[in-house]
């Protein structure tokens, strides 16, 4: 745990930021698990690894009720202030965005067993070539966001709202490929329909993995970063740490 | 500068302090800002002396029209002593030296001219252990407005009485006993009244010295409606120890460390996002 958390008089305190830390990282390397899984299994078209991807959904949307119960005690028991306030209130968002990149992977599994069901069209392999580097993108996106969470970096997370904007570019490009596709052949409008869906879910773990970034800067700096293009979010951190150690002199 | 005692000025008192170890002044500034845009009273550049103790040292804040301003701070970081020269409680302390500026309405309190006795009305005070007179209800609220000769006649004190136990929230609790001791209502009808009796004369502001604290929490509570609703006719400055009732009271927070007024601020901003470290460390429970 970093030495943000820590430092309280009441040390069960610093037990219980901990904790709550552990817990989301745990819930984030399983979701991250299952963005990975859902995304290698639609490129190999492993319907059994798809299944699994759905089945285990539920796992996290047990550590989502699990880690909010944990919110919700530390907010009723503490009552954090300052930096605690914002380190608690953004892992709250940040368990909203896990269990909703959760999801994401969850579509992208049932998706990709629809794409490879025998009533899917010849191409809809071929219309996946767009995702192996979506995917990728993704999965680096929501990994290196749990690491700016877990070392609660500032810096790393501002590289990852930097480097979502790749993602954006990238869906972007899908879209326009597969609009080209459907206008060509409208027998693959289903098939590319469905291709698109799983790009657009790849997009929205991106922005999980950049919103989570956003609280992790919050907390760290106490700066909102939300909602900022990339220049005006560099021009706010500039602005200086949010808390200074000494009293200037007159 | 206006002073209790002028800074300059020669006397057997200041030979004494000046053979004192200096103490470092004006050495830091106050992060946030100390200024406010209606102030009623304005303190600048005070410090505070308890024999050569340096008590305060260079403080400056602004306290505005119909705000609610709440000083925190660890015990014995001067909170309360700036609180009390606000309307010179600290006169009556045997070998205290008030320097600096504190004006009300742009007029200097510590102006020789001053009389205390009219000041102290115009600037109330509520303190930490409700301290009723030992007589009725009616009487601890008359008693000020009838040696300020507020009330023309028996009418109008009555008036005055019943609308400031309407104003302290207590008439309804009170208004068929008004003859029974003040000491025999409950400790948060007791600050109720202790709130009440500093309405009567009147006041612009309103100084709070921990109010609730020896209260519990339902009669905290409504000593906090209270405040919530006499700010829309008074500006109180409150010291508490309690940081949830500083957030929930005051709109401006201002954090004291070791005398100094380290950070002022916004509640809201104190709160959630503190510019200084020793505020942040004192409002996370890093030291007390």
């Amino acid at each position: 745990m970093s030495e943000i958390t820590e430092g309280h008089i009441v040390r069960r305190f610093d037990g219980d930021l901990a904790k709550l830390h552990q817990k989301i990282l745990e819930m984030g390397g399983l979701a991250a698990d299952q963005v990975s899984r859902a995304v290698h299994a639609v490129i190999q078209g492993d319907r059994e690894a798809l299944a699994q991807v759905v089945s285990r959904d539920h796992l996290i949307n047990e550590s989502e009720t699990g880690a909010d119960a944990m919110v919700a005690r530390l907010f009723a028991q503490r009552q954090p202030m300052g930096i605690d306030l914002r380190v608690v209130l953004a892992f709250s968002k940040v368990i909203t965005e896990l269990e909703r990149a959760g999801d994401e992977a969850k579509r992208i599994a049932e998706l990709g067993i629809q794409l490879y069901s025998p009533r899917a069209g010849a191409n809809a392999r071929a219309l996946l070539c767009d995702v192996t580097n979506m995917g990728e993108l993704a999965s680096n996106l929501m990994r290196l966001s749990l690491e700016a969470l877990d070392h609660l970096d500032a810096e790393a997370a501002a590289n990852v709202i930097l480097a979502h904007r790749r993602l954006d570019a990238e869906f972007q490009s899908c879209f326009r490929r597969l609009a080209t596709y459907i206008m060509e052949d409208s027998r693959n409008v289903g098939d590319s329909v469905n291709v698109l869906l799983v790009t657009k879910s790849l997009e929205r773990i991106g922005d999980n993995a950049n919103h989570m970034a956003a609280h992790t800067i919050y907390m760290v700096e106490g700066k909102d970063v939300r909602h900022l293009s990339v220049e005006e979010m560099d021009r706010k951190l500039a602005e200086g740490p949010a808390t200074i150690s000494s009293p200037g002199t007159r | 500068m206006s002073t209790v005692m002028l800074e300059n000025e020669s006397s057997a008192a200041d030979q004494d302090l000046s053979e004192a170890p200096a103490i470092e002044k004006a050495s830091y500034r106050t992060v946030g800002e100390i200024e406010s845009a209606n102030p009623i009273m304005s303190a600048r550049d005070v410090q505070v002396f308890y024999g050569d103790k340096h008590a305060i040292i260079d403080v400056n804040l602004d306290i505005g029209a119909n705000e609610v301003v709440a000083m925190i701070g660890p015990s014995g970081c001067g909170k309360s002593t700036f609180l009390r020269c606000l309307n010179r409680m600290n006169d009556t302390i045997d070998g205290c030296r008030v320097e600096g500026a504190i004006t009300l309405d742009g007029a200097d309190i510590y102006d020789k001219r001053m009389d205390v006795v009219p000041l102290r009305a115009r600037v109330g005070m509520v303190f930490q252990k409700p301290n009723p007179f030992p007589k009725s209800i009616f009487e601890n609220v008359a008693y000020g407005p009838r040696i300020h000769g507020l009330a023309r006649d028996k009418y109008d004190l009555d008036e005055i009485v019943h609308t400031s136990l309407e104003k302290a929230g207590l008439l309804n609790e009170v208004k068929d006993r008004l003859d029974s001791p003040g000491t025999g209502l409950s400790g948060g009808q007791q600050q109720r009244l202790c709130i009440a009796r500093a309405i009567a004369v009147s006041p612009e502001v309103i100084l709070m010295d921990e109010p609730c604290s020896a209260l519990d929490p339902i009669a905290t509570a409504k000593i906090e409606e209270l405040i919530d609703e006499l700010r829309e006719n008074y500006t109180i400055a409150i010291v508490t120890h309690s940081m949830q009732q500083a957030a929930r009271v005051s709109q401006r927070t201002a954090y004291f460390h070791l005398g100094k007024l380290i950070e002022v601020g916004e509640t809201s901003q104190i709160f959630t996002n503190p510019r200084h470290k020793l505020t942040e460390d004192y409002i996370t429970g890093r030291f007390g």
